[in-house]
């Protein structure tokens, strides 16, 4: 191990893979920030330009994309409330207010800390990880997969605020849009009305552009002004301000990124759950829950330190079984068989140096898109103080190219736009957009996990309990939601003994 | 309940019509097909007879309001009239889709991008037409360029094309 | 009015004119193939590895695109191909029987594969039936003798991974369920190691390394001939029909193309899968190609086809 860990590092840092790994973190910067494109587009576009290169610097390239892309994603959350993917969702909820509030460069200080220590705490975890992945992988059957979904949404649904209620029904109608489309356990289409565009469902990019990117815009344009309201003429010093609110707030840091790198080890809903996850639970623990969401930096340091955590993690199953723990992964993974690596439990101690090579390279790219998010913070704030009538035409059109590059399809071009009505509404009438697009990740996982568990059990509900890790799961869904419940009695026990 | 109740829970209420109307599809499936469906419809209609509550005011509605989320129900904020709203919500964006699918994505941003700032914007002309100018050549340097992707370029070049 | 219809003959019978001079230097400019898959899985590999060395054999030095068109499980890109005008510049890639299954169960599709023009075969990956290290089964005797339903894990229902388990099972006389809806090749394996199911079929690439760690067991091996010497094959079984079941890419071109463009493609094609290079490449990574000619593929594509329509009523 040691071998090839030093000779993974000596390879990295020769001046040719650090160009490459410099190329990749800034390629996945960019596509990162820019609404629609994310890392899936950026690793398919490259796969024939790594064609001709030597595998140990297609990883190096890789790595880097692979770890710029999920602080691009958190920029553009910050800056204009546009996730980049569904992981970046749960940075929105703080680092937008933040930003509205002036304070996007403290906002981004404290994002560029929390990646890059998560990435590193992440890939620490895979490292340790790596002798006992086969059997955590093998303990995540169908009903696991149910529990954990299930788990995924009632923590989103109880991190909306004082918004429970409608948070749950619009869980309820993003679980409806999950629907749609071809059913992949019974094979047969549903709730399409004819439209071919649907057969494949409702796309999770353009409703992503919708809901968040243009949604924004046309909020933006109808009270005009600029992202940051106030007077407040930031200084770069509150870009550090961010930095220092990390280390004050390790434990966040430290739990966000645990949650991180152990949640995004489970493939297929991993990634996004674990930063969702990981800001509710830093919400239920704060002594302030009522603050977040209206900006409190410790929702952009949880969500963040999850974020990047969650590669180290996800690479776990991608590596060691070849099941792909997100669409970028299983592009990753085509690079892979591309090179001659096969993935599986193999892979690990055939390859070993070049498995170490991507650990590191990955690691190092987590840290140099953080400094180059903290040396470019100071530029990127005057983002949020353009003037909304420019900002918004342009955001609007390259969102709608955004949404048209991922498949070449018209069609998710008219559902981003669809979706910004819907988006637009949705802030209108103050109904969480967030629980939506979650039951949109989670609704087909759930449902097909849901049906397996029972053809498994020849239809038996039994399964579902009578599994340790999916008690387990069913224990933390019951006390994410009576959590909210028993604060309130005991605020209202103790409350009324102050009325008296 | 009055009428300034109904008005606040006009949106649950149209919510409920339309999750009714995918209850309704639903049965259409076979048992397999529906099973989940059916069980979130139903849920959902749950949350949102509740939710109608809580917005008509009634005596229960707060009640229910403090049990499940703590506290006061908060009604519906202030925002642009809707008439406003909605030529930045539908039109606007509306007129960006018309433009890409007629002519291209493009030429469509350059005059979405243009238009916007002149006549939304009231900026002068040449600002209008330089930050147009770089907002599509941004675009196309990084999509046909430098990625090598073929944006989408309209039905009337397809016609023209025969 | 009649010197302007003669002109417009005039015009058309020159249009027609370039359009064979035009012909004749086939191809002028660079042909897109449209893959109906994502980009990196294995399907994108096996295409995008023959594409550069196929490039290589086509007159005019021009380039063969590949455009990724994933969507619909495959429906949306060989519709577009189908659809295509046949002259030779848009040609794609297939998955068989995946893309013919929707059509035969039945399902209104907006392509007839039995109209389209087959240019060659590029792989075939043929079963082996696996089963848990751990589960105790070792042979078919072992399957028919549990007593319940045997439980396959497959893709989603409709997928060639469902129709060739729903078929191999009733060809071995097996009582069976299928657990569908797994993500992937990788993922139904990993489900009978993780013991969701009992059985599945797998190709032999992605199941290797699980027979290394004692993971996966072979019981049966569907190929023609057998890749490991102690599992029973279909000819020992008595059963050869075993055998037709496969998982195959063949690249194809619109309905009646053009007879020159034909030539050309199928030519280029098949030089580029005897080519040293593709096979030097094809072992460095483990993909393994299985050529057939044009005329070849034409006849597996029949073939194919009967053996699913045969046995449709129970997909």
């Amino acid at each position: 191990m040691t071998d090839a860990l030093i000779q993974a590092v000596a390879y990295l840092f020769t001046l040719q893979s650090l160009s490459y790994l410099a190329l990749g973190t800034g390629i996945g910067l960019l596509f990162g920030a820019v609404p629609g494109l994310g890392g899936t587009t950026a690793l398919a576009l490259l796969i024939p330009l790594t064609f001709g290169m030597d595998p140990d610097a297609a990883i190096v390239l890789v790595g880097g994309i692979m770890g710029g892309v999920p602080f691009g994603g958190s920029l553009s959350a910050i800056l204009l409330n546009t996730p980049g993917a569904a992981p970046n969702a749960a940075t929105c909820f703080d680092g937008y207010p933040l930003a509205r509030q002036g304070k996007a460069g403290a906002a981004i200080g404290a994002a560029a800390t929390a990646s890059a220590l998560g990435g590193l705490i992440g890939v620490a975890f895979m490292l340790a990880v790596i002798p006992i992945a086969k059997a955590i992988v093998l303990l995540f059957g169908p009903p696991e997969f149910f529990m954990l979904a299930v788990l995924g949404l009632s923590a989103i649904a109880v991190s909306t605020g004082g918004k429970l209620l409608r948070g749950l029904i619009s869980g309820g109608f993003g679980l409806m849009l999950a629907f749609v489309g071809f059913d992949e356990v019974g094979g047969g289409l549903r709730y399409t009305a004819g439209v071919e565009y649907l057969w494949d469902g409702v796309q999770l990019v353009p409703a992503l552009i919708g809901l968040f990117a243009i949604a924004e815009m046309i909020q933006l344009s109808t009270v005009g002004g600029r992202v940051a309201i106030g007077s407040s003429t930031e200084r770069l010093s509150h870009v550090f301000d961010g930095v220092k609110h990390v280390f004050g707030n390790l434990s966040t840091l430290l739990r966000g990124s645990a949650i991180g790198a152990f949640v995004g080890a489970v493939p297929g809903i991993g990634g996004t759950v674990a930063s969702f996850l990981s800001y509710s639970t830093a919400r239920q623990l704060s002594k302030d829950p009522e603050s977040f969401g209206q900006g409190n930096i410790q929702g952009v340091i949880a969500s963040e330190a999850a974020n990047n955590a969650k590669d180290g993690g996800s690479l776990i199953p991608t590596l060691a079984f070849g099941i792909p723990g997100s669409a970028e992964m299983a592009v990753f993974l085509g690079v892979l068989v591309l090179h001659g690596l096969e993935p599986g439990p193999r892979l690990l101690l055939d390859h070993e140096d070049l498995i170490y090579g991507l650990i590191m390279a990955l690691s190092l790219a987590c840290v140099m898109a953080s400094v180059a998010g903290l040396l470019l913070a100071r530029y990127l704030v005057l983002i949020t103080r353009t003037d909304v009538r420019y900002l918004a035409p342009i955001v609007t059109s390259v969102a709608l190219i955004g949404a048209y590059a991922l498949q070449s399809n018209f069609g998710d071009v008219i559902a981003a736009a669809m979706f910004g009505v819907i988006g637009y509404l949705m802030v209108r009438y103050d109904y969480p957009r967030i629980t939506l697009v979650i039951a949109l990740v989670l609704g087909s996982i759930a449902e097909r996990s849901y049906h397996q568990s029972l053809m498994m059990s020849d239809g038996s509900y039994t399964i579902f309990f009578t599994r340790p890790v999916a008690d387990t799961l069913l224990a933390l869904i019951i006390v994410s939601l009576a959590l909210p419940a028993l604060k309130l009695v005991t605020r209202k026990l103790t409350g009324s003994g102050h009325g008296h | 309940m009055g009428t300034n109740g109904l008005r606040r829970a006009r949106v649950p209420i149209l919510l409920l019509l339309g999750m009714g109307g995918f209850l309704f599809v639903s049965y259409g499936y076979g048992p397999e097909e529906r099973a989940l469906p059916v069980l979130v419809a139903w849920a959902t209609i749950a949350f949102l007879v509740l939710e109608i509550l809580v917005q008509t005011g009634t005596p229960i509605g707060r009640r229910l309001e403090m049990l499940i989320q703590g506290r006061e129900a908060q009604f519906d904020s202030e925002h642009a009239p809707i008439g406003r709203a909605l030529i930045h919500a539908v039109v606007w964006p509306g007129l960006l889709v018309g433009l890409t699918l007629m002519i291209g994505m493009l030429p469509a941003s350059f005059l979405y991008v243009c238009l916007s700032l002149k006549v939304v914007g009231g900026k002068p002309w040449p600002r209008a037409l330089a930050t147009a100018v770089a907002v599509t050549a941004f675009a196309w340097l990084l999509f046909e360029w430098g990625l090598s992707y073929r944006l989408y370029s309209g039905v009337l070049l397809e016609v023209l094309a025969g | 009015m009649r010197r302007l219809t003669t002109k417009a003959l005039g015009a058309f019978g020159i249009m027609l004119l370039s359009m064979t001079v035009a012909s004749a230097q086939f191809p002028e400019d660079d042909i897109d193939v449209i893959i109906p898959y994502a980009a990196g899985g294995g399907f994108d590999s096996y295409v995008r590895g023959v594409l550069p060395i196929m490039q290589k054999y086509l007159p005019n030095d021009v380039n063969l695109i590949p455009r990724n068109m994933p969507g619909a499980g495959g429906r949306k890109g060989a519709t577009a191909i189908y659809r295509a005008r046949p002259d030779g510049y848009t040609i794609g890639a297939f998955n068989l029987p995946g893309l013919m299954l929707p059509e035969i169960l039945g399902e209104r599709v907006a392509y007839d594969l039995t109209k389209v023009t087959w240019l060659g075969r590029l792989s075939e990956d043929q079963y082996l039936l696996v089963a848990s290290g751990s589960s105790g089964i070792t042979s078919i005797e072992h399957l028919r003798a549990l007593g319940r339903p045997v439980k396959f894990t497959a893709t989603g229902a409709g997928s060639s991974a469902h129709a060739a388990s729903v078929i191999a099972a009733r060809m071995l006389g097996l009582d069976a369920s299928v657990i569908t809806g797994y993500q992937g090749s990788q993922a139904y394996i990993l489900a009978v190691v993780r013991g969701d199911g009992d059985v599945a079929l797998g190709a032999s690439n992605s199941i290797g390394s699980y027979l290394d760690t004692g993971d996966l067991r072979v019981i049966a091996s569907l190929e023609r001939e057998s890749s490991f010497p102690d599992a029973q094959t279909p000819a020992e079984l008595g059963l050869p029909d075993l055998s037709r079941l496969s998982l195959q890419r063949m690249l194809g071109a619109p309905p009646n193309l053009d007879a020159e463009a034909r030539a050309v493609l199928v030519d280029a094609l098949a030089q580029a899968l005897a080519d040293d290079d593709l096979k030097s490449w094809s072992e460095s990574v483990g993909l393994p190609y299985a050529p057939l000619s044009a005329e070849a593929a034409r006849e597996n594509f029949a073939n194919q086809r009967a053996l699913y329509e045969e046995f449709k009523d129970f997909l």
